[in-house]
């Protein structure tokens, strides 16, 4: 068969680091590719070269049987290739309209002049074909909710009905809903004989979704597997270049924390997202919180760390003192790891030790002052904990792979010694090693008392962590399982839809 | 781009074009521009400019201007002679740095609790400091007595310089106070959901503003004798464009260093007095300063964050 997009021998320099060197790749239509390997393998710098956004420093790619050197994201739109970046690809400060029509605002007009009305027409148009008829057209995008931006850009990336599209890890920031749609879009594009190239540190959706699997480790291409070849065990060994050993979530079935409440949410009300909501949370507790995206459980994440406050109802920690901001709460040792990492949680323009003392200060100043010395301990042997790929503790944020970025948010609140941890999607983006790890740490945690809220769009990791798992649905409290009952995935769902 | 090469650049940038400007300036000005008198003219004027951009430099790096110094300086200078008459001088210093630190308080209150712009706010001073100080130098003559004029050198005003200093640049690169500002002016949301108390630094950094512009506002003071109608005009704008000449992000967040205070002020001081030594028309010159300004702004500024855009 004729190969629809070959790359051939790329390689890829940011300064010093090395992300790629002498990848090759060849995808067929009709294809569905998976891309798996550890944070900071370099899939997304494979995938952005694809669609133009970096310039690879050497090699060469054919796309439909041509020479292919994209110049720009448009460019590659253009000739047919799409990408769902993996951080936000919307742009804040700009409406649904001007984000859909990017760069292209006077395409199909006759004139050279912008006609808003008629983009607000196509954009409402698209919308509801994607099922988003909810979404304004003339609204800023910074009202919408995260998913929401994202399906913004799904719909915008079907629109162009490209030859190949790339989805960069974008479903593990999506709940239910939003990754049928994504399912269904890739079923459609294979149907018609066209490419996807699926990156996802998720291996059984891996194993789902696609026809063949490449793997890459530290910039370098290891193998592709063919459906037939295509199993879990493999695929990790491959990546991770040694033997995976298995543990993953919690051994115990049973429900074992300490009697203390040591956080208590009472009859919360938040405009219409949540009405009348109350949890409490015990020392040694895992308690995950499960729904789909507007069931009102990020808000509900944000109201207990004092971000937002509730129209009624309050939140108390054990001694009383009642959450009325992050500051409260963080004198009470609370801390919180956002969904949206680059808006809230990173200070992306700057560097990986200031983004992991920021919330320490307290803890490290010596009569008042601050010494960089003490900046760089702190930052070094936090980042070492959880393996941050990085050069330095002095490189930016900003130039860190995904999960890379996700680990510096955690890092941020281990550095400070927290006691309570409000986690919104913690191993969004994060490979299975690290997230090994980063389980082994929650259960450190619970086992020093110290007590978790995970908020979670991923049912096994919910329901292999919680000891106890709530379910919001529209605003409300829709069920509660407890780990020795051991729900399956299957009754968890039913409660949120 | 590549961080470590890119950074030393805007290290050594600011320096660079100094040392460039006193090259060409020395070698095009028949030894004018070297000359003892013609140097510690220079040092003098920037000396009062480096002590408020000192100030100013914390509510830069939480990404906001501060318009107020101009007219702020002026309203400080007026008051305090009204308040003290100028009989004690130690005591006008105190009362000036308090009023100071009022004008700063009210600007970020307006801002922080009114949710207006900053620059507004601190327009809003500069309105009515200008105001008051018309008024007064109308109806009466604000002389300081005549023997303040022997503490109008150089000397005496390092020794403010150093002061402030001293408790600047500690404040700035070693407590929360400056690490907030930077913290808040890279990603204020961020900030927030990381604890910081966000209105209450900006407080902070305003009041901090307020008293070295109240040193500042004393000083010029001193240096004219008087308080007259155009005392510190143009303050805001000299505070700014020197702080762009020393490298700030304009921007503010983690990358800001107040030495671009110091460095700036003395290029900004240095320019100005080499073009007019060069014998160019005073209206040219602030062509020229608008047009380095402009390149500056374009040098620094940092642009990363639409690199993904197209
Ligand atoms: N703009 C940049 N500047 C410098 N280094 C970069 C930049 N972008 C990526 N890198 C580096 O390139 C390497 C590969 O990063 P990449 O983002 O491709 O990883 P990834 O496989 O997508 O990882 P993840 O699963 O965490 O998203 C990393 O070491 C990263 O630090
Ligand atoms: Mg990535």
């Amino acid at each position: 068969m004729e190969a629809l997009l070959k790359v051939e021998n790329i390689s890829k320099e940011f300064g010093a680091t090395k992300a790629l060197s002498d990848v090759s790749m060849t995808v067929y239509p009709g294809e569905v590719r998976g891309l798996i390997g550890e944070n900071g393998s370099g899939k997304s710098t494979l995938s952005n070269i694809i669609a133009g956004i970096h310039k690879m420093s050497d090699g060469k790619m054919m796309f439909l049987g041509a020479e292919y050197r994209p110049e720009s994201v448009l460019d590659s739109r253009k000739k047919g290739i799409s990408l769902l970046a993996q951080e936000t690809g919307t742009i804040a400060g700009m409406t649904v309209y001007e984000n859909m029509f990017l760069g292209e605002e006077t395409a199909g007009g006759k004139s050279r002049f912008v006609n808003a009305r008629r983009l607000k027409k196509a954009t409402k148009e698209i919308l509801a074909e994607n099922g988003l008829a909810h979404i304004q057209p003339e609204d800023n995008v910074e009202r919408y909710s995260f998913e929401d931006r994202k399906m913004i850009e799904v719909a915008r990336a079907v629109w162009h009905d490209p030859q190949i599209l790339i989805i960069d890890e974008t479903t593990t920031a999506l709940s239910h809903h939003g990754r049928q749609k994504i399912y269904e879009i890739i079923r459609q594009m294979k149907k018609n004989q066209k490419s996807v190239i699926f990156i996802s540190h998720d291996l059984d959706e891996i194993m789902n979704v696609c026809d063949s699997v490449t793997v890459l480790r530290d910039g370098n291409y290891i193998d592709t597997l063919p459906h037939d070849r295509m199993n879990k065990d493999t695929i990790r060994s491959l990546m991770i270049g040694r033997e995976f050993d298995g543990r993953y979530y919690r051994p115990d079935w049973v429900c074992t924390h300490g009697e203390q409440v040591v956080l208590k949410a009472e009859h919360i009300v938040y405009r219409n997202i949540l009405k009348d909501v109350s949890l409490e949370l015990h020392e040694g507790e895992i308690l995950g919180i499960g729904g789909l995206t507007d069931s009102g459980m990020h808000e509900l994440c944000k109201i207990l760390f004092g971000a937002i406050r509730p129209d009624k109802g309050r939140v108390t920690y054990m001694d009383n003192t009642e959450i009325t901001s992050p500051q409260t709460a963080m004198k009470k040792r609370i801390a919180y790891i956002p969904k949206d990492r680059d808006t809230e949680s990173l200070f992306i323009f700057a560097d990986i030790k200031d983004n992991i003392v920021a919330s320490s200060y307290d803890q490290i100043k010596k009569q008042g002052f601050i010494f960089p010395k003490s900046e760089h301990e702190l930052a070094e042997k936090t980042a070492a904990s959880l393996q941050v790929k990085m050069r330095d503790v002095r490189q930016y944020v900003g130039e860190l792979s995904g999960g890379n970025k996700q680990k510096v948010a955690i890092c941020k609140w281990l550095a400070n010694e927290s006691q309570l941890f409000l986690m919104d999607c913690p191993t969004r983006g994060i490979d299975v090693g690290v997230k090994a790890n980063i389980y082994l740490l929650m259960q450190e945690l619970k086992k020093q008392g110290k007590a978790i809220i995970m908020v979670s769009e991923e049912m096994t990791e919910l329901i292999g962590m919680s000891d106890r798992i709530l379910i919001l649905k529209d605003g409300e409290c829709s069920g509660e399982f407890l780990r020795q009952d051991h729900p399956s995935e299957q009754e968890v769902i039913q409660k949120m839809l | 781009m590549e961080k470590t090469k890119y950074s030393f650049i805007k290290k050594v940038a600011p320096y660079a074009g100094l040392i460039a400007l006193v090259i060409i300036f020395s070698l095009t000005t028949d030894g004018r521009f070297v000359a003892a008198r013609n140097l510690t003219n220079i040092i003098g004027q920037s000396m009062v400019t480096m002590i408020a951009a000192c100030g100013c430099v914390f509510v830069m790096a939480h990404n906001n201007l501060d318009f107020s110094l101009g007219g702020g300086c002026a309203l400080i200078a007026a008051l305090s002679f009204r308040a003290t008459k100028a009989a004690n001088l130690p005591l006008m210093l105190v009362v000036c740095i308090l009023f100071g630190i009022g004008c700063g308080l009210i600007t970020a209150l307006i801002h922080v609790k009114g949710r207006i712009p900053a620059f507004m706010a601190g327009m809003c001073i500069m309105f009515v400091g200008r105001g008051v100080v018309e008024g007064m130098a109308t109806n009466m003559v604000m002389n300081l007595p005549a023997d303040s004029s022997r503490y109008a050198n150089n000397l005496f005003y390092l020794i403010f310089l150093i002061v402030v200093f001293a408790i600047c640049v500690p404040l700035f690169n070693y407590t929360k106070v400056g690490k907030m500002q930077k913290l808040i002016g890279s990603n204020p949301r961020a900030a927030q959901l990381s604890g910081v108390a966000v209105g209450k630094y900006k407080v902070i950094a305003f009041a901090i503003s307020g008293a070295t512009l109240g040193v500042a506002s004393f000083l010029t003071m001193i240096r004219i004798g008087s308080v007259t109608k155009t005392i510190g005009s143009g303050l805001e704008t000299d505070v700014l464009i020197a702080l762009t000449l020393g490298g700030i992000p304009l921007t503010g967040g983690t990358g800001t260093r107040i030495r671009a205070a110091f460095i700036g002020s003395v290029t900004y001081f240095v320019l100005g007095n080499g073009l007019t030594l060069w014998g160019l028309d005073a209206n040219l010159i602030y062509i020229v300063k608008g047009v380095v300004f402009l390149a500056t702004v374009f040098a620094t500024m940092d642009r990363t964050d639409q690199e993904y855009v197209l």
